[in-house]
């Protein structure tokens, strides 16, 4: 299998095609390509981005771009089937716990201090949101401002995938631990994925057989920080407008798109052991393993 | 009871015809429904959404959709083995 790293969307991409290497260039090249553009269009760190632009037209209707039409109604889409824990309009509260900017650069600088924000109960609820279709528009209510750091990144390696998949029978692209596999790779009966601990990210917890199809992780130990003295991380629990105070670790999801995989694997961190299964009981073809404090796993 | 018997067939047949006959005049009679050009009364209804391509990855070769439901979509690996895989998974 070839295989091509590189670094976008401020984490590892690896992009595996089995297949002729001189064919699989154009794949890889092709694939590459539209992650860049992709991340161009759905960062909140670049104020050129598409995202900024709809953030900064909040209250007026915004002529979207069809990919952007695309992710923010499967957004509204995971909004409802998650019952609001999936909620891409908590960005005031992710800045206000010191995620306002990209991860590696609050790696090297460190976070500002906690800010006075809005809280979760004065914001109006992402279902707001109103998508025109035939227009190709996009109106976001006044004042709300959406961070699509929960669902983008797997759709991008759906959408990379998907390229890479004209050149290859089986490929994968794996973005930061969102990945999506299409067909098996020659002889085998399933793609293999090594699940990292989430107490000890440089060793291996258990490695899970799968089928085609999209496999996530979401953890808490990974985009973490301190600010003021207090532990942070990336999760906010759009209830509280906090960083959720969950007794998992990692969730890994397997499901039929890595969107999806993304946004429960997200949904079911926040929810935690007691929740979970008020989340997932509607949806029958995610299967999910979760990692507590004590390294025990729980499948479901 | 005999002729009991031909009494009550007469009258349930009249009865029918009798029944029969004033409800088609009743339908007869009653208003027509709007036509299509008689917009007036009617309720506008936008036009459907086109769907996203949300849909646009649902063929043969992505993902899982042929599986049932309560079908495993995963086990793990029993035997230890040196090779690592080449795709992991722990978050970003």
């Amino acid at each position: 299998m070839e295989s091509v790293r590189f670094r976008a969307m401020n984490t590892d991409i690896l992009l595996a095609a089995e297949g002729q290497p001189d064919q699989l260039m154009e794949g890889f090249d092709r694939a590459r390509q539209f992650i860049v553009d992709s991340e161009a269009r759905f960062t909140r760190f670049s104020e050129d981005s598409e995202l900024s632009s709809l953030n900064r037209s909040s209250g007026a209707w915004f002529r979207a771009s069809p990919d952007m039409i695309s992710v923010i109604s499967i957004a509204l889409s995971c909004f409802k089937k998650t019952q609001g824990l999936f909620d891409p309009s908590i960005l005031p509260d992710l800045q206000r716990a010191g995620y306002d900017r990209s991860m590696d650069l609050i790696r090297t600088e460190g976070v500002l201090p906690a800010m006075k924000g809005t809280t979760v109960r004065e914001r109006v609820a992402f279902n707001e949101v109103k998508v025109d279709f035939s227009e190709g528009m996009i109106q976001i209510p006044a004042g709300m401002m959406i961070d699509l750091g929960g669902i983008a990144k797997g759709w991008i390696a759906e959408g990379a995938a998907r390229i890479l998949s004209s050149y290859s029978p089986a490929c994968g692209v794996n973005a930061g631990g969102d990945m999506f596999l299409v067909g098996l790779p020659a002889g085998e009966m399933s793609w293999q994925v090594s699940v990292e601990d989430p107490r000890n990210l440089q060793a291996p917890l258990t490695v899970l057989e799968v089928g085609p199809g999209a496999v996530t992780t979401s953890s808490i130990t990974k985009r973490a920080w301190k600010q003021g003295g207090q532990m942070r991380h990336h999760l906010i629990d759009p209830r509280s407008g906090e960083p959720a105070a969950t007794d998992w670790l990692s969730v890994t999801v397997i499901a039929p798109h890595a969107y999806l995989a993304e946004v429960y694997a997200k949904a079911l961190l926040i929810a935690g052991s007691r929740e979970a299964g008020q989340i997932v009981c509607a949806e029958d073809h995610i299967a999910y393993l979760a990692v507590d404090q004590d390294g025990n796993i729980q499948e479901g | 009871v005999k002729g009991l018997k031909n009494a009550l067939r007469v009258w349930i047949t009249l009865v029918s015809i009798v029944g029969f006959a004033a409800s088609w005049m009743t339908l007869a009679h009653s208003r027509k429904p709007l036509q299509p050009q008689q917009t007036t009364n009617a309720v506008s209804l936008e036009p459907l959404p086109a769907l996203p391509p949300i849909g646009s990855f649902d063929n043969g070769n992505f993902g899982v959709q042929g599986l049932g439901q309560g079908q495993q979509l995963f086990s793990r690996r029993s035997q230890r083995s040196n090779s690592m895989p080449l795709f992991s998974t722990g978050g970003s």
